[in-house]
């Protein structure tokens, strides 16, 4: 398999607040296969005490302070 | 924003390594040990297709998973660890498997190679002195919060590769082992910690390291009122995937 350097998708390709929410606005895949990295989320937060919730990769989408959507669209 | 290019230490990870970004990991969100079994299996297969992966958490736990994974490729592993706590805890509320009790579980496990074992931030109020001479015991290089304050990290970390080289080496970095002015939106904030400019610090002089996976832990977006502690975890992240082996430096 030919390895595709993935690019982050540049704000003169698509404005910076808006597009798919990836991780560094990388193309999203179903697979690893044929990556050297992947970006993983692992939305656990049932192993520490509930009240201060730890841990979502998608953060709340329609809260104004927060409507980037993502932590990992914070970049 | 993200850019291509680190303008400070020259990566140019985008160039050098094939990354992308894989979803998340379908948990059961009402079953932790169902959960982390969950992950285990969702690393081996990342693991099986020889990626390296770069986790956003996600509490603690999710470690000790993937610890798992990377242990059945790769043997025992080497550790930098940055944290305001050493998550070395023999149980929270009578319950083997938690956020506080990962390093102990990685131990016990044999999944890590102690004498490659370092574990930076470390402060707070404890229980007793045990609570961090328990990882000193182990043979882990304890460096608390005040041996940083004030000064670069630079130096530190050239100590830090000497132990942990050798052998594979997973970063996990605690989002609360930076100080809650950098970084409220956390679980467990405690005062007194790393500066983000000793986070970035840290990640860099991990470049030379054999790498097999990295992971930024127990980010909360509900108290991350501002969206700081996310951007600071991206960043964070970013540096991370520019110091992996293979990547271009121009």
């Amino acid at each position: 398999m030919e390895k595709i350097f993935h690019q982050p998708l540049g704000g003169n390709e698509m404005p910076r607040f808006a597009g798919i929410a990836t991780m560094m606005r990388l193309p999203h895949l179903q697979s690893a296969a044929g990556l050297d990295a992947a970006f993983v989320g692992v939305p656990l937060d049932i192993g520490r005490n509930p009240f201060r919730a730890t841990g979502n990769p998608r953060r709340i989408s329609d809260d104004p302070p927060l409507q980037h959507g993502h932590w990992r669209r914070a970049l | 924003m993200i850019r291509p290019y680190n303008m400070a230490t020259g990566a140019a990870p985008f160039d050098s390594l094939s990354v992308a970004d894989i979803g998340d990991v379908a948990i059961n969100t009402f079953n932790l040990l169902d959960a982390v079994r969950i992950i285990e299996e969702a690393y081996d297969e990342i693991v099986s297709q020889n990626v390296i992966p770069l986790t956003l958490g996600g509490d603690h736990t999710i470690t000790l998973p993937i610890l798992r994974a990377l242990h059945k490729k790769h043997g025992k592993i080497g550790l930098v660890h940055i944290d305001a706590h050493a998550d070395v805890n023999d149980h929270m509320f009578g319950e083997k498997i938690a956020h506080g009790t990962t390093f102990r579980r990685a131990v016990e496990e044999g999944l890590l190679d102690c004498d490659r074992v370092v574990q930076i931030g470390l402060r707070a109020q404890g229980y007793t002195a045990e609570d961090f001479n328990w990882s000193r015991k182990q043979g882990f290089r304890v460096v608390q919060a005040e041996e940083c304050w004030h000064k670069s990290l630079a130096p530190l970390m050239a100590e830090v590769r000497e132990k942990v080289a050798g052998g594979p080496v997973y970063l996990s970095f605690d989002i609360d082992g930076i100080d809650p002015a950098w970084a409220p939106g956390t679980g467990t904030p405690e005062i007194g910690g790393l500066t983000t400019i000793q986070g970035i610090e840290i990640i860099r002089g991990c470049q030379g390291l054999d790498l097999i996976g990295c992971d930024l832990v127990e980010v909360s977006p509900p108290y991350d009122t501002t969206g700081n502690t996310s951007l600071l975890g991206a960043n964070l992240l970013y540096e991370m995937l520019c110091v992996l082996p293979g990547v271009t430096h121009r």
